[in-house]
C-alpha cells in the first residue's frame, strides 16, 4: 500500500494537535465563554490536567482567562481569543487538506 | 492503489482525536444552547401571556394598541437576556457549570439589522399598492412564518435537536393555516409564534438539567467523550 501523502504535517499547530487540548479548543470554539466546571464536564479531564492544559493555552495567547470570586468561592471563565479562533481555523483547514490527500 | 482508494484509506486512518473533537464540538454546542433553555421558556411564556391578554382585553381602535404589540415584541429579547443573566448568576452561586453559546459577530448583527430595516421600509412602500390583509400575509406571516420555520427546522436537523425541527414544522403549519383563512387576525399568528418557543425552551432546559445531573452522579465514567487524562 502506498503511504498516505504527507501533505504538510508541519502546518498542524502542535499546541492544538495534542488530543486533550484539541478537545478543549473545540469546546471553546463553540462557546462565547465557558467556566472551569463546564470544561471539566465536557472534556472529562481531571482538574489537574485541565488546569495544566489551560495554562499552556493561556500562555500561548489562544485563551483568555478571567478569575473572580462568587460568594467567596473562586470562579474561572475562559474564552478563545481572536488569535485562538484563527489558530483553530488554520488547524482545521490544514487537517482537511491532509485528510483530503494533499496540501 | 488508485488515488481514490488511497484517499479513502487516509480518511479511515484518521486518528480518533479528530473524530472525537468533532463529536465534542457538536455536543458542547448543544449543551451551550440548552443552557439558555430556561430563559427562552420564561421569555416565551411571558410574551405569549402578554399577547393573549392584549388580544383579549385590548381595544383595537385605541391608538396605543399597535404600539403595545410592538413594545411586547421588542421586550421579548430583553426578557430573554435579562432572565438568562439572572439565571447564570444563580447557577454561579450554586457552583453549577456556566456557559454562553457563541453569539454572532458585530458585522453579522449590523448586516442583519440593516436587512431587516430595508425589509420594513419595503413593506411600508408596499402599503401604497396592497390592502392591509394582503400586506399582513405576504410581508409578515409568510416570510417570517414559512421561511423562518424552514430555516429553524434545517438548523434542528443539522444540530440533531428534534425540538427545533418540530418547532420549525409547527411554525410552517400554523402559518399555512392562518394565511389561508382570512378570519384570523395578525394577533393570533403573533401569539402562536411566541408560543412555539415555550415547548422548545422547556425541552432545551430539560436537556441541560439531564446533563448537569449526569455530571453529579458519583462514579461517573471519567471519559464521557473519550478523553483520557
Amino acid at each position: 500500500m502506498t503511504p498516505c501523502p504527507p501533505g504538510n504535517a508541519d502546518s498542524l499547530d502542535p499546541l492544538i494537535h495534542e488530543s486533550s487540548r484539541l478537545v478543549i479548543v473545540s469546546v471553546l470554539n463553540e462557546c462565547q465563554v465557558a467556566d472551569f466546571n463546564f470544561l471539566l464536564g465536557t472534556t472529562a479531564l481531571t482538574r489537574g490536567n485541565l488546569s495544566t492544559h489551560m495554562a499552556r493555552l493561556v500562555a500561548a495567547g489562544y485563551v483568555r482567562e478571567t478569575k473572580e470570586f462568587v460568594d467567596r468561592k473562586p470562579h474561572t471563565e475562559y474564552r478563545l481569543t481572536p488569535a485562538g479562533r484563527a489558530a483553530f481555523r488554520r488547524y482545521r483547514d490544514a487537517w482537511r487538506r491532509l485528510t483530503a490527500g494533499g496540501s | 492503489m488508485n488515488p481514490q482508494n488511497q484517499e479513502q484509506a487516509c480518511r479511515d486512518e484518521r486518528p480518533p482525536d479528530a473524530r472525537l473533537a468533532e463529536g465534542v464540538q457538536q455536543m458542547s454546542a448543544r449543551i451551550a444552547e440548552a443552557a439558555t433553555g430556561l430563559s427562552l421558556f420564561v421569555a416565551a411564556l411571558v410574551v405569549t401571556a402578554a399577547f393573549a391578554l392584549l388580544y383579549t382585553l385590548g381595544n383595537r381602535s385605541s391608538p396605543y394598541y399597535a404600539a403595545g404589540w410592538i413594545a411586547i415584541l421588542a421586550a421579548l429579547g430583553l426578557v430573554h437576556w435579562g432572565a438568562f443573566f439572572w439565571i447564570q448568576k444563580r447557577r454561579a452561586k450554586a457552583g453549577l457549570p456556566l456557559v454562553e453559546a457563541r453569539r454572532p459577530g458585530l458585522g453579522r448583527i449590523v448586516v442583519l439589522t440593516a436587512a431587516l430595516g430595508l425589509y420594513m421600509v419595503g413593506g411600508c412602500l408596499l402599503m401604497a399598492f396592497l390592502d392591509a390583509y394582503s400586506l399582513y400575509r405576504f410581508v409578515l406571516i409568510v416570510p417570517f412564518g414559512v421561511l423562518y420555520g424552514l430555516a429553524w427546522g434545517a438548523y434542528g436537523l443539522k444540530m440533531r435537536q428534534w425540538e427545533d425541527v418540530i418547532q420549525g414544522l409547527a411554525l410552517c403549519a400554523i402559518t399555512g393555516i392562518l394565511a389561508a383563512d382570512a378570519r384570523f387576525p395578525p394577533e393570533v399568528w403573533l401569539t402562536l409564534f411566541a408560543f412555539c418557543f415555550v415547548p422548545s425552551g422547556l425541552v432545551k432546559h430539560l436537556r441541560w438539567r439531564r446533563w448537569v445531573r449526569s455530571l453529579q452522579q458519583p462514579g461517573r465514567e471519567p471519559a464521557a467523550v473519550g478523553v483520557r487524562p
